[in-house]
């Protein structure tokens, strides 16, 4: 088993209400499925927001590593190493 | 004899001369036609295909016309004097295959070949746009695309105030707001096209005063009304470039599935608080690019959105985004840089930090994926699935 690698999970101000205001985590984990497992272990509606149900991404939500959307990489499969950002990109309208 | 006509002389003979015609068969197999002449010279008439750089600054903007030297250009003047001076000074800089078209523009014209005329910058205009015209990314030419542009503002709300107002003072010749809504005094703190005086008053002729107050040539077109899918189709066909500064889903859906089906760009902006996002969607550019559904494929169901109203905005950040909205729409016009196609700009303006996102488009996007037909797939508005 691959050992955990320290990385950060940057939170956009639109959903920071579901973790008490922070605007980034730091976590341990080896892929994004498993940072958001994590984030989601401590701010459950975080988690909710950005997955569904069957832990899938939602519509309206992307995430990205390496300034790359996981879709185009290994989607929540993609592996992280210490020191990597992730980031959530949920839709916003304000205008 | 007079140096002018010795120097002329060995012009000649060093710099090979092309017929009008010839020049403009060469063009259409990717020579470079310029045309040196001065302004109050190309406003009777410009070659088809012809590039006008002028005499006075080519040496310093030939470079971003043609950056192969080893690219054949064919260089007119009036006459075919002129062009061979212009020539020789070309050659100098390295290009390798410079020709000057024969009896010039005159002899263009005597031969048949089209031509048009170009709208014309009065005094008043060159004394306006004169620090935007000494670029070489705009310059005459540039600047006569602009006022022929038509561009389209979603909203005259915070992005699209000062959007609308760098629009106009750059001289988009003809700007188009859509907007139901009235101006409220809380709206004030960033639609800064709106006054005090104006509270009340239907949005989109406060921001017509505003802008002719500031450039009066200019054409506005207000469209007072909500859009919807009923009226969306005819509004968006009447222009080139729409800029998308709505503040709610619906709006940015539509204005996206649209612009697809048109094949028209999409400058989008959105704010929450201090955080933002830019991008210009159009999946008709030469290159292709990805369309706000490969992004997003669907909304927020509403209570999930974040509301906007209730979170307050500093009127900085929608200042920040609409001028980032407004530079796009302005490349996009002017056919110049690199626009935020694929690219998803990200403001944070707590942090001060951009981030670019990488977007592609996405093969399986219900409005432009492959094998979706835009016009077909999806209507506008139609509702959308989202998982539990």
């Amino acid at each position: 088993m691959d050992a955990a690698a320290r990385v950060t999970l940057c939170i956009p101000a639109a959903l920071r209400m579901h973790c008490a205001g922070a605007d980034q985590l730091s976590l341990d984990a080896t892929s994004v499925r498993a940072a958001l497992a994590a984030a989601g272990a401590r701010h459950a509606s975080l988690s909710q927001y950005i997955l569904t149900r069957d832990g899938q991404l939602r519509p309206f939500v992307k995430v990205f590593v390496h300034n790359q959307d996981v879709r185009d990489l290994d989607g929540l499969d993609t592996r992280l190493v210490d020191g990597d950002e992730v980031l959530i990109v949920p839709s916003v309208a304000g205008g | 004899m007079k140096a002018s006509d010795r120097r002329l002389a060995e012009l000649r003979a060093e710099i090979p001369e092309v017929a009008p015609a010839d020049a403009r068969a060469l063009a259409q197999q990717g020579a470079i036609l310029i045309d040196v002449r001065d302004a109050d010279e190309t406003a009777q008439g410009v070659a088809d295909g012809a590039r006008v750089l002028g005499r006075s600054f080519l040496e310093l903007r030939i470079e971003d016309a043609a950056p192969d030297p080893a690219q054949p250009l064919l260089v007119m003047c009036g006459s075919g004097v002129r062009s061979l001076f212009a020539a020789a000074g070309l050659r100098q800089l390295g290009y390798r295959d410079v020709r000057s078209v024969a009896g010039g523009f005159n002899a263009w014209k005597d031969a048949g070949l089209p031509f048009h005329l170009p709208k014309v910058l009065d005094a008043n205009a060159r004394l306006r746009y004169a620090r935007q015209l000494n670029l070489p990314e705009v310059g005459e030419a540039g600047q006569r695309k602009l006022l022929d542009a038509r561009v389209l503002l979603i909203g005259a709300g915070g992005l699209g105030a000062p959007a609308g107002l760098y629009l106009a003072a750059a001289g988009v010749g003809t700007l188009g707001i859509v907007d139901h809504d009235v101006v409220e005094r809380s709206n004030l703190n960033r639609q800064v096209i709106h006054a005090d005086g104006r509270v009340g008053q239907p949005k989109v002729e406060s921001a017509r005063e505003a802008l002719l107050a500031l450039n009066p040539d200019i054409r506005v077109e207000t469209h007072a009304m909500h859009l919807s899918p009923d009226n969306v189709d005819a509004l968006f066909a009447q222009y080139d470039v729409i800029v998308d500064g709505s503040d709610n889903f619906d709006a940015h859906y539509l204005a996206n599935d649209t612009c697809v089906r048109l094949g028209l760009p999409c400058v989008h902006g959105s704010i929450y608080r201090f955080d933002a996002q830019v991008s210009v969607f159009w999946p008709a550019a030469p290159g292709g690019g990805p369309c706000y559904r490969c992004l997003y494929a669907a909304p927020p169901p509403p209570e999930l959105a974040p509301s906007c109203n209730e979170a307050g905005v500093l009127g900085v950040v929608p200042g920040v985004v609409g001028l980032l909205e407004a530079t796009e729409a302005l490349k996009l016009v002017l056919g110049i840089g690199r626009p935020l196609i694929g690219r998803l700009l990200c403001y944070d303006a707590l942090a001060m930090r951009f981030r670019e996102l990488a977007l592609r488009p996405d093969p399986h996007c219900v409005l432009c994926g492959a094998g979706h037909s835009p016009s077909a797939d999806v209507k506008p508005h139609e509702p959308t699935h989202h998982p539990a």
